[in-house]
């Protein structure tokens, strides 16, 4: 349905910032603090069917965006020709919903939470594999009495609490149904801090460059193990399987058979990652030498610009 | 990187550059949006007549077409399976034990759905019919103001479909909110009481009887309703009534 009322987004933004330089500029940089408040978001209305309209756009919501970008320059060796720079730059930021549709109320649906960013992963979670141990098989016993089909070797996954057994207003107990009342925030896709660092050495003509790139904090979906065992499509090989000789493995027993496996769980990883996203090397032709055929600048640069990791805090991905 | 040295190059890029700021526009951009529809569109005669054009989608909603039909509200028995493993073996923990989807479904029946395509609700399809015949009788926009047969003939053909979209509702779900009167917007009021299916089945008679006694025997155009089709829904309507007449919510009134 149309609404005539409809308007653009607010934001209101305070930044607050300081660009320094001292040690004869041999430091420099700038640090910066934001804070912004977008109020008026587009948001979609349900409307009951009856009305002969099923949804309207409506100007509510607010989100807000607080963060920090920090760049830092400096040169801690300038000797004779030699010389190595430095380049930093770091931005954090955080974002939250503030108000939904209908005030501070989480949209299930479209998996919007009030104070989570506003992309989320909405999931089980995951707790290990179902051992062949007493405790283990009473507990599974109690899930299948309720139509579950676990069975050790497959994945388990944490009944949240939603029994409330001594009635003091607080949950205390599962009810060993897996269900979506057991779904929790599993994470986002958005990354605590990024930054980056360039070093660049310069000796006479010659320097050398490298840019490093860090995104770290974000939550990465995926890289689930092959069925079957053995090398996946996405190049990795697995044989650390859950079996009755091996209890301490990571993925759950490879089976085709009528048992439970919410593979899903199991694919939410810590994303963070440090890559080398250039190296180049470069020659600055002297200028005695061009001068002869009328030229003012000849450089000829090596570079790589294909990024390979040197640091991930997740083992699971391997591509 | 090569930098060739060469002054009356320069010279001519420095020309080139002065003169780039005296041309400019004069008049800012006006900016024609064509791809904006409003429900203005209606009031135009070709509005009018796409917008009834378009009331036959719901033509496509029937008993028996899943979601109207068994789906509605025997989900997950042996009424009606989907085709997947963990459904077709009915075990205890899918039996019968999520009724929110019948909730759900029938949401998506009268309305939920969508109000756009097929297989749209019939509430969205009712409001649309309502304002195709506010506009025939107030705009009168072109031929409908000119060529009296032409508008009743359109006239019959709405109300047709609009009867069509009680009569199933009514069937499925009983007393069913009668609205009558078209919303071009949403004005946050929800007030819709059931109406009696006594009163439902005066509406839609009278309606389809009006159908009956304007619609053509042919139409020009293939598709489009004709008295024959009103004459089968009216047949059925009174059937319908009159087998109901033992039961507890009859159509006729049994005071």
């Amino acid at each position: 349905v149309q609404n005539p009322l409809l308007g653009w987004e607010k934001s209101a933004q305070v930044n607050i910032g300081v660009d320094f330089s001292f040690l004869k500029s041999r430091v420099s940089g700038s640090v910066e603090l934001y804070e912004t408040n977008t109020s008026d978001i587009l948001l979609t209305k349900t409307l009951p069917g009856v009305s002969g309209y099923s949804q309207k756009i409506e100007n509510i919501g607010k989100t807000q965006n607080r963060g920090i970008e920090i760049t830092l320059s400096g040169v801690p060796v300038e000797k004779g020709d030699f010389s190595w720079s430095i380049d930093i730059n770091f931005s954090a930021n955080r974002e939250k919903i503030v108000e939904l549709i209908n005030g501070k109320q989480d949209m299930l649906a479209q998996r919007y939470f009030i104070g989570q960013p506003l992309r989320v992963f909405y999931h089980y979670q995951d707790d290990g594999i179902w051992q062949n141990t007493e405790e283990d098989l009473a507990e599974m016993a109690a899930f299948n009495a309720n139509g579950h089909r676990f069975y050790p070797g497959t994945i388990k996954i944490v009944d949240q609490p939603t029994v409330d057994i001594d009635g003091d207003g607080i949950n205390d107990t599962g009810d060993f149904r897996i269900n979506a009342s057991d779904y929790v925030v599993r994470g986002s896709d958005r990354p605590k801090w990024t930054g980056g660092i360039t070093n660049t050495f310069t000796y006479k003509n010659w320097s050398l460059s490298t840019f490093i790139y860090a995104r770290v904090g974000q939550t990465y979906f995926g890289g689930y193990a092959p069925y079957a065992g053995g090398g996946s499509t996405s190049g990795r090989y697995t044989s650390d399987y859950w079996s009755w000789n091996n209890p301490g493995g990571k993925w759950p027993m490879p089976n085709y058979g009528n048992v439970e496996n919410y593979v899903a769980a199991k694919q939410y990883h810590d994303g963070s990652f440090a890559v080398i996203r250039n190296i180049s090397l470069s020659y600055n032709f002297p200028q005695a030498w061009l001068g002869r055929i009328s030229l003012n600048d000849l450089t000829t640069e090596c570079s790589g610009a294909e990024s390979f990791h040197v640091w991930r805090n997740d083992g699971e991905r391997r591509y | 990187m090569l930098k060739h040295k060469n002054t009356s190059m320069k010279k001519y890029i420095l020309l080139c550059l002065l003169f780039i700021p005296f041309v400019s526009c004069k008049d800012f951009l006006e900016e024609k949006q064509v791809s904006n529809l409003t429900q203005d569109f209606y009031k135009t005669e070709a509005g009018l007549d796409g917008l009834i054009r378009g009331l036959y989608v719901y033509a496509r909603v029937k008993h028996e077409w899943d979601a109207n039909g068994a789906r509605l509200i025997e989900t997950e028995t042996d009424a009606y399976m989907s085709a997947n493993i963990d459904w077709a073996r009915v075990n205890s923990l899918h039996y019968g034990s999520d009724i929110s989807s019948i909730a759900s479904n029938v949401n998506n029946y009268i309305g939920g759905a969508n109000d756009v395509y097929a297989p749209m609700g019939a509430y969205p399809h009712i409001n649309n019919c309502n304002i195709a015949l506010d506009i025939m009788e107030t705009a009168k926009p072109g031929k409908f103001g000119t060529d009296e047969l032409y508008a009743s003939n359109r006239k019959a053909e709405v109300l047709f479909l609009r009867a069509w979209a009680y009569y199933l509702i009514s069937n499925q779900l009983g007393a069913v909110p009668l609205v009558l009167t078209p919303k071009y917007q949403d004005n946050g009021i929800y007030y819709y009481p059931k109406a009696p299916l006594a009163d439902i089945y005066d509406q839609i008679i009278s309606d389809v009887q009006f159908a009956y006694n304007n619609l053509p025997t042919g139409q020009g155009e293939r598709g489009r309703a004709t008295k024959w089709a009103a004459g089968h829904l009216l047949a059925k309507l009174y059937l319908n009534r009159a087998q109901a007449f033992d039961f507890q919510n009859s159509g006729r009134d049994t005071s």
